[in-house]
């Protein structure tokens, strides 16, 4: 096998929906699991970030989330909402970590978090920035094999050169371009649904 | 739109990390009630932290000693069994619940922690939620 054909098969092959994801995590799929901390690891240090916790109160936050997130993943009602749950969960543990420094008042009723606070404006951009990219991601899973392959290699970080994905992926370098831009058109379809 | 910050390393193994907990033959007791949650917030009072499984409880008494806490542990319905008491920082402490359901654990290190209840046959073991203590 040559270089380049070991490099094709490194290529990941197909984008999982959280929904998917969960499903596998929970047969104990740690690739599964692995993904989703990936995905949802910028979320809690967001919201730990909000509470302005210090690195060892924001490592038992994040650990206590990850904890709940694996002991509650099989009873989700809907595992699509995986991030806003998981951010509803951290902020519980930070509001725990804070009552703890004894530096708030505290909310007489867990139900109160689920109410909308103005507060968290940057926390609730940063859901919707989360959930957006869940859509984008399940829009780019209904993409032809061949698109995706070529948009994964495109939006990576950084970049990968037209030249590569011609010699990674085996296909025309004059292609690469009018394919991109069929791709977007019809992810804008889908986004547009 | 926000950005989401770049999370540190860190998180992301915590997350990795705590694949390695996973015990799907364990039955997960809820937190129902955390008195941190709906007390005003009084320097040194006790914490009162109660789990349900169906209807086996843990209830969890939770008085701070510095770096420390001690728990007194209550287990409904009451057996002379097995509880590994199993905080994140620190190593698995197992205690005897006597007959009337109680036991008791000093010096346990702050932090996550859940408490694994070895309830006898034909009841299965249960344990306590993740929470911080």
């Amino acid at each position: 096998m040559t270089a380049a054909a070991i490099e094709i098969a490194d290529v990941p092959t197909r984008l999982a929906t959280p929904e998917e994801l969960v499903a596998r995590a929970i047969e104990g799929d740690r690739a599964a699991w692995e993904t989703l901390v990936d995905l949802y690891s910028g979320l809690i240090w967001s919201v730990t970030r909000q509470f302005r916790l210090c690195d060892a109160d924001a490592a038992d936050v994040a650990q206590t989330a990850w904890m709940r997130l694996l002991e509650h993943i099989d009873r989700l009602r809907d595992a699509s909402r995986i991030g806003p749950w998981l951010a509803t969960t951290a902020r519980r543990e930070c509001l725990r970590t804070v009552a703890h420094r004894r530096r708030v008042v505290l909310t007489g009723d867990e139900g109160d978090l689920d109410r909308v606070d103005h507060a968290q404006t940057d926390l609730d951009a940063s859901l919707l920035a989360v959930e957006r990219s869940q859509d984008v991601g399940s829009a780019v899973a209904q993409l032809p094999q061949r698109w995706r392959d070529i948009m994964l290699l495109l939006t990576a970080d950084p970049p990968t050169p037209y030249e590569e994905i011609a010699l990674r992926l085996q296909v025309p370098i004059g292609s690469i371009g009018p394919t991109r831009r069929r791709c977007l058109r019809r992810l804008e379809a889908l986004l547009d649904r | 739109m926000a950005i989401i910050d770049r999370p540190p390393e860190w998180v992301r193994l915590m997350g990795l990390a705590a694949f390695d907990h996973r015990e799907p033959s364990v039955q997960v007791a809820d937190l129902d009630y955390d008195s941190l949650m709906t007390q005003t917030n009084s320097a040194g009072g006790e914490r009162v932290l109660r789990f349900s499984a169906g209807d086996r409880l843990v209830t969890v008494r939770v008085t701070a000693t510095g770096k420390t806490v001690s728990l007194a542990i209550a287990i409904v319905p009451p057996q002379a069994v097995r509880a590994d008491i199993r905080p994140v920082h620190g190593p698995v402490q197992r205690r005897w619940v006597g007959p009337d359901g109680h036991a008791t654990c000093d010096e346990v290190p702050s932090g996550p922690l859940s408490i694994l209840v070895h309830w006898a046959a034909p009841l299965r073991p249960v344990r306590t939620a993740w929470v911080q203590v």
